[in-house]
């Protein structure tokens, strides 16, 4: 299907059959075989495995906090990370499972109580607990419709754990260390991981809240650094591949380019990361096939790819403007 | 022992030592990294180099992104100077493990490559020296060693022909031979026959001052450049190896009252109810079975740690007030409440994101409430920061704050005072407190719903004199207020603090930097007359609420009048406490608070380093400490001045040579003997393994007594030889030969590439000169007519009105030394200092100026060259740059009639009317004029470009002689930090286009600045949403904006880096020096310089004055105030003559 796959005008006529869309380059993008970790992080990450500990990473948004645990299990060959979305309003035991309650005063109304593992969801660690172990030893707690794999080990990402109240990572340092929880809902039953099949634990924060020293101590912390213009072009690289049809000078200008958006100076809110980048670039490719550089003489590409490296209205204008600049500078 | 059972045994140490310096170590991490040693060596994957365990450990200590850059270096120093073997790391291998953005160990890593490099150098050099010297001394020329060996006669012995034969294939010189005549002398009578004695020995001598002489030089140079590099790093750039943490006992725990503090911090920590996302199962079925069994959910309720964001007013980064408020907030996070603390600057709608990397853009309260919707919010500040100035009533925005539920604000005015700002916040839902540690415990009580713990008695106290609140930026400025102002102030600091805590801030004058760590330890040290210390709670607060304190700087001539009001004894004790300071920081231990003490660097010799300090000194940009006078004594000076502090000499030695304080037992262990050991085998044998032996400073004092030794016996033997001779050339010999000239007065390396272009191309159009270089020529001949005219050297004649092809140049007017000397003359200490580039002479608009230019350069003046021409200002923001230039001139009527308009200039300046709300520089020039020798007064960067294109108008003052910028210590700082604070609020009121209300007490002038501002912040505001504003400083110039309608100098100054100097208005140029330039990678002393008159300032001017004579003539007409007195303010003077 031709571009613009939606033109929004009136009158248009709508498609007979479902349109052709292009695959998403997201999920390329994020391919765990294409992340590219800096050496400090690689050596934290070895450091963690070799002393069991869980990995904490801070860094900017967008800077491969996240991915560094799909990267990483796929290179140890454990599958797809559990993550584990932290909210203003998790605890600890959320982590773990969580227990239907309604559903079970439904259950307990109509009659129809099982025996309760019904009720049961488990969560990241709780998934990867029971997995470390064999199905004998806890076929009795899964729900039905449970996938047991195991005894395997896992990745568990606990993503963005500075969301959560300061108890969560105070209430977390014991079934982190342990790795071990209890169910009371089904009898206070107590579930260890094998500790041959201990999970690997990575956290991720944006710090922007403190978080205890308690729990610090017991991590291994690494703070991925936002990475200099030659080795965002290898990150990038990386991901998108080389760049067929498009030359050198486009690489220069879009890192230029983003740079100068980057600089406090430009004094945008929400300064755009590697994650940003990446999808500028891949926009632009697909949005100019066949052009060598579309950072050069085309009046258009910015209002048709800013939103990608920008994400407020405030934002917006500030960066037009500064890519404007940019352009007059460069003779672009 | 194995190396790795080694580093591991020795670890621990290191762990210590990251632990005194603030790093989250716990036992857990000391096993930790032993696990991590074992492990890797256990499956054979220790690093070869350990520095490369750097990446590894670090991981397992460091905490933060700061620490973990900081890892890297304290690591690598530790591998290394346990074991010296170990060499330092490769640039590549820096970048392995560094490689975001701001890496910066590479420099210092280079900078000890650089150091080995020399050291190296000298050693081969000296070897050499040795060599040659020897083979002189002992009498063997080249010559009669190649006739010794080859059985060739020698010259001498075949011409001498007197008796003394000499034996081929001997050859060599005998004793008698240095009597002999030779042939060709022009003298061979007998009583002359020494002079071929004598010019053997010159020829001798030549051979070995030579080499001496170039070994010399070559020392001399190396020295300098690195005593260079010493002094350069003792501050600026990368100075966090230059920062060494120290821990002094006693004082945070006087700040304080302990008990209070752990009671409010109990309190603080105490969990509260709240309500959790699940249902409470009991109470469900309890409340459902109560009803009948109709479903009746009840959410459970958990017990959680409560959260605090506090928030708290900071003037400046060195304010006393929030540092103090800081420690109380630090104390009782210590004992485990849960605290994220950040600062604004006097506007909570702003907070500075300490907390986090996400980004650089200020936290407004829907931020903060995002991330910290359950806390509970604290404010140390001012109740006026939430008040509105008109009404009286917290003002409109105050309202986002409720966003809190539980908000307080601890103030810093005691509770005796409080006003309507207090209670209409009480009335508005907040807890109103003093900001003490009891005020705290207070706070803590009632939020756990306590409200029966009252404040205690507070100690009398005085209320902050009026004269000091109303308008605290005044009492920074390093002009002096009048006589009677000054003993107001006096006589009302003394009464505000009483007797102790008048000399406590007494004592705190004494040293030359307001500093918290200083402050704080002389008044643990000081006692008042019953014994007691000076430091406490009362007395601190009140003391920092100054704005000396809140700001960070106190002006000479209140230090100068403190130290003099202090008693012999308290002086005495204020000294005693500074070196005790220093003592105490060497030998503390671990606990304690955490000061921060400059590394000073070996000392090679007093005189050698005043030497270095007086060539290094003119080059530094304005900024620089080593500009500032009172810090320039304090380094230069050989005994303590009344202004300044000496650092005793053996704390120095034992403190700062080593890299490192050390502590009390390594200090044992180190003994005196270590410093006379050669360095190779001192290294690593410290406890701590971290002693650097200054290897370089001892080559080169080795070198240097060698030759001095060498040179020494050379001419006494000389000496002793030629005597009784007498000949004129032994004569002529010992008379000194001139040395030559000092190169101080070079000017900036383009200026003199110019030069030399004119001497080339003087009479002859070169094509290849840009029209830019045309234009400095025409400015650079302009110098040399300059030169000529101040009869340095032998110029030539005629150069004022016709310049003759040598004029201004190296050859025709004596080189480098017959430039003129204010390009960069050493001032005489203790003066003031040119600034790095100061405009060249001033230029008269219209009249005298081209006739001073040769007939191929285009003429000076608005239309020089193309890069002086001035583009028309923006039809988009021309109605408001109009709008804010008649403005100004209502604001200079105003203050006109005022009386507060006497500026040296015509038109008088609309920067200082508009920060200052007076334009006075006319009486402080002045009054100062006479003072000083050289007679230089600091003004305002738009007075002084004013002078030097023609506009300034009082008699008896000359550009050139009397006139510099300001220093940034001395009142350019203030005067643009006043500018950014006023410029950015003037924005942000201008972009919401909410116009500033009068306040009730305001006059007629302070109503027209604040006019006048909300204007220009329109104008400028106009020309951002233009797209006109491309700036490199932070906020925009306004003149630029106002004069050109738009600031486009960003670009130019990104292209300089360091490859090309760039001219840029006084304005632009001035926010450089203090602080506000924005584009990266620019050094403002090596990058920028001020826009010459002929290259676009004369023009740039002129349309200055034009557009504001016009406007102010218009006002006037309107106002209907055409009187002599007004007219007189503005009436355009003829340029005075140079």
């Amino acid at each position: 299907m031709p571009y613009p796959f939606y033109t929004g005008a009136p009158g248009a006529q709508a498609a007979a059959r479902p349109a052709d869309l292009p695959v998403s380059r997201r999920a390329e993008q994020t391919r765990p075989d294409r992340y590219l970790a800096d050496a400090g992080l690689v050596d934290a990450v070895n450091v963690a495995l070799l002393l069991g500990q869980p990995l904490l990473l801070t860094g900017e948004p967008g800077t491969g906090k996240t991915q560094l645990a799909s990267s990483l299990a796929w290179e140890l060959g454990l599958g797809d990370p559990l993550r584990f979305e932290t909210k203003s309003t998790s605890t600890a035991g959320d982590l773990f499972y969580t227990y239907d309650s309604l559903a079970r005063f439904h259950a307990a109304q109509t009659g129809v109580l099982g025996k309760g593992t019904e009720f049961i969801t488990f969560n990241a660690l709780g998934r990867a607990i029971l997995r470390a172990n064999a199905l004998s030893a806890v076929a009795g707690l899964l729900p039905a419709g449970h996938v047991h794999d195991g005894p395997r080990r896992s990745v568990v990402l606990i993503d963005e754990v500075d969301k959560a109240p300061r108890d969560f990572a105070n209430d977390l340092l014991n079934e982190v260390e342990g790795m071990f929880f209890r169910i009371p809902e089904l009898g206070n039953v107590r579930v260890e991981a094998d500790p041959s099949m201990q999970p690997i634990v990575v956290v991720t924060s944006n710090s922007e809240k403190s978080l205890p020293d308690a729990f610090l101590r017991r991590c291994i912390y690494y703070h991925i650094p936002f990475p200099d213009r030659d080795r965002l072009a290898e990150v990038i690289a990386a991901r998108l591949g080389k760049f067929s049809g498009k030359g050198q000078a486009f690489l220069d200008d879009a890192l230029d380019l983003f740079y100068r958006l980057r600089d406090a100076a430009t004094g945008l809110r929400k300064r755009p990361a590697t994650a940003e980048v990446l999808g500028w670039v891949a926009a632009l490719r697909e949005l100019y096939p066949g052009v060598d550089n579309p950072l050069a003489g085309r009046d258009d590409v910015a209002r048709r790819s800013v939103s990608v490296l920008v994400k407020t209205v405030e934002d917006r204008e500030v960066a037009l403007a500064a890519w404007d600049r940019w352009r007059k500078e460069r003779g672009r | 022992m194995k190396p790795i059972d080694r580093l591991a045994e020795e670890l621990p140490d290191f762990l210590d030592d990251l632990r005194s310096a603030g790093y989250v170590i716990g036992v857990d991490q000391y096993v930790a990294a032993g696990d991590l040693l074992l492990s890797l060596a256990a499956r054979g994957a220790l690093p070869d180099d350990p520095r490369r365990l750097a990446t590894l450990l670090g991981p397992v200590v460091c905490k933060t992104p700061a620490e973990q850059d900081e890892f890297r270096l304290r690591f690598t120093q530790w591998v290394e100077g346990r074991d010296p073997s170990v060499g330092s790391v490769t640039p590549a291998e820096a970048e392995d493990v560094g490689g975001g953005e701001g890496s910066h160990s590479t420099g210092l890593r280079g900078d000890r490559r650089l150091r080995s490099y020399v050291a190296a150098l000298l050693v081969v050099a000296a070897v050499a020296m040795l060599v040659v010297f020897l083979s002189v001394w002992t009498g063997r020329t080249p010559e009669t060693q190649t006739g010794q060996g080859g059985g060739v006669p020698t010259t001498t012995a075949s011409a001498a022909g007197k008796g003394s034969e000499t034996i081929p294939g001997q050859g060599g010189l005998r004793p008698e031979d240095a009597a002999a005549p030779r042939p060709n002398e022009p003298n061979g009578q007998a009583g002359a026959s020494s002079s071929a004695s004598v010019s053997r020995w010159r020829s001798r001598g030549v051979l070995a001052l030579l080499p001496l002489g170039i070994f010399g030089f070559a020392a001399w140079k190396v020295w300098w450049f690195v005593g260079v590099r010493r002094y350069l790093a003792r501050r600026p750039a990368r100075s966090r190896a230059d920062i060494r943490s120290v821990r002094v006992r006693g004082v945070r725990e006087s700040l304080f009252p302990r008990a209070v503090l752990s009671r409010a911090a109990r309190n603080l920590r105490r969990r509260r109810p709240a309500e959790a996302v699940h249902l409470d199962v009991k109470a469900t079925i309890d409340r459902s079975a109560r009803r009948a069994g109709q479903f009746s959910p009840v959410a459970a309720r958990r017990r959680m740690t409560p959260e605090y964001l506090v928030l708290v007013d900071r003037a400046s980064f060195a304010d006393h007030q929030a540092r103090l408020y800081d420690e109380l907030v630090g104390q009782v996070e210590a004992e485990g409440v849960a605290v994220t603390l950040l600062h604004f600057d006097a506007d909570p709608r702003a907070c500075d994101p300490a907390v986090g990397n996400a980004g650089s853009a200020a936290l407004a309260p829907r931020d903060l409430s995002a991330r910290h919707p359950d806390a509970r919010l604290i404010v140390f500040a001012d109740a006026s920061v939430f008040i509105d100035p008109v009404t009286g009533q917290p003002a409109s925005w105050a309202a986002l704050f409720a966003a809190w539920p539980e908000r307080a604000l601890l103030t810093p005015e005691p509770a005796a005072f409080w006003s309507g700002g207090e209670k209409a916040l009480t009335s508005a839902g907040w807890a109103v407190l003093p900001a003490t540690a009891e005020g705290l415990a207070v706070l803590a009580s009632r939020l756990n719903g306590d409200a029966a713990e009252e404040l205690p008695p507070a100690p009398a106290v005085h209320r902050l004199p009026e004269m000091l609140a109303g308008d605290p930026l005044r009492w920074i400025d390093r002009r002096p207020p009048s006589a009677p102002e000054f003993e107001d102030l006096i006589a009302s600091l003394k009464g505000y603090l009483g007797p102790g805590g008048y000399a406590w801030l007494a004592a705190c004058a004494v040293y030359p930097e307001v500093h918290w760590d200083v402050t704080v330890f002389l008044g643990a040290r000081m006692r008042d007359r019953a014994g007691r210390p000076l430091l406490r709670p009362d007395h601190l607060s009140a003391l920092a609420r100054l704005p000396w304190f809140r700001q960070g700087t106190m002006p000479d001539w209140l230090r100068a009048r403190l130290s003099g009001e202090l008693s012999v004894p308290h002086e005495r004790a204020a000294r005693g406490a500074l070196t005790e300071l220093f003592l105490t920081a060497l030998h503390a231990g671990e606990s304690g608070t955490t000061l921060e003490i400059a590394e000073d660097r070996p000392r090679v010799g007093r005189l050698l380093a005043n030497h270095v300090f007086g060539r290094v000194r003119p080059a530094q940009p304005e900024e620089s400490p080593l500009r500032e006078r009172v810090f320039a004594s304090f380094m230069a000076s050989p005994l303590p001045r009344r202004l300044t502090v000496a650092l005793p000499r053996t704390v120095a030695a034992a403190l700062f040579s080593t890299g490192r304080p050390r502590r009390p037992d390594r200090l044992r262990r180190a003994g005196a003997w270590r410093w006379l050991a050669p360095s190779a085998s001192r290294r690593g044998t410290g406890a701590s393994g971290r002693y650097r032996s200054p290897l370089i400073a001892r080559v080169a004092a080795a070198s240097v007594v060698f030759l001095a030794v060498g040179a020494a016996a050379f001419l006494w033997n000389e000496s002793r030889d030629n005597d009784g001779v007498g000949t004129p050339g032994a004569s002529a010999r010992r008379t000194p030969v001139p040395a030559k000239a000092p190169d101080s007065g070079a000017p900036p390396k383009e200026l003199s590439d110019v030069l030399d272009k004119v001497a080339q191309n003087a009479t002859g159009d070169n094509p290849d000169l840009s029209a830019r270089q045309k234009a400095l020529i025409a400015t650079a001949q302009g110098v040399g007519a300059l030169a000529g005219k101040a009869s340095f050297g032998a110029s030539a004649p005629g150069t004022k009105s016709e310049p003759s092809p040598t004029a201004g140049s190296p050859a025709g007017a004596g080189g480098v030394a017959n430039r003129p000397p204010t390009k960069g003359d050493a001032p005489a200490k203790g003066s003031e200092v040119a600034t790095q580039s100061p405009p060249d002479e001033p230029v008269k608009p219209s009249k005298t100026g081209p006739t001073q230019v040769a007939s191929n350069v285009p003429p000076p003046g608005p239309k020089a060259s193309d890069a002086t021409k001035l583009q028309p200002i923006h039809r988009e923001v021309a109605d408001r740059i109009d709008e804010a230039w008649t403005a100004i001139a209502e604001l200079f009527v105003a203050a006109e009639r005022a009386g507060r308009v006497k500026s040296s200039i015509d038109p008088p300046p609309v920067l200082d009317i508009l920060i200052n709300g007076k334009a006075d520089d006319e009486a402080v020039i002045l009054s100062e004029i006479g003072k000083n020798e050289p007679p230089m007064v600091g003004v305002s960067p738009e007075v002084f470009g004013a002078w030097f294109t023609g506009y300034g108008r009082t008699p008896g003052v000359e550009a050139l002689k009397n006139v510099r910028i300001v220093q940034p210590t001395k009142g350019l700082k203030e005067f643009f930090d006043r500018r950014a604070q006023l410029l950015r609020s003037s924005v942000d009121q201008a972009r919401k286009g909410v116009r500033p209300l009068p306040n009730p007490g305001d006059d007629s002038v302070q109503r027209s600045q604040n006019a006048a501002w909300y204007a220009v912040a329109r104008a400028v505001v106009a020309a951002q949403d233009a797209g006109l504003v491309n700036t490199s400083i932070d906020p925009p110039p306004i003149l630029d904006i106002l004069i050109d309608g738009k600031a486009d100098d960003g670009p130019a100054v990104a292209a300089a880096n360091g490859k090309q100097q760039v001219y840029v208005s006084p304005e632009v140029f001035s926010a450089w020096f203090t602080g506000y330039g924005k584009t990266p990678g620019i050094e403002a002393a090596r990058d920028l310089r001020m826009r010459n008159p002929r290259d676009g300032l004369q023009a740039y001017y002129d349309r200055r004055a034009e557009l504001l004579n016009s406007h102010l003539n218009a006002v006037r007409a309107r106002n209907g105030a055409k009187g002599d007195g007004a007219k007189q303010e503005t009436k355009p003077l003829e340029p005075k003559k140079e």
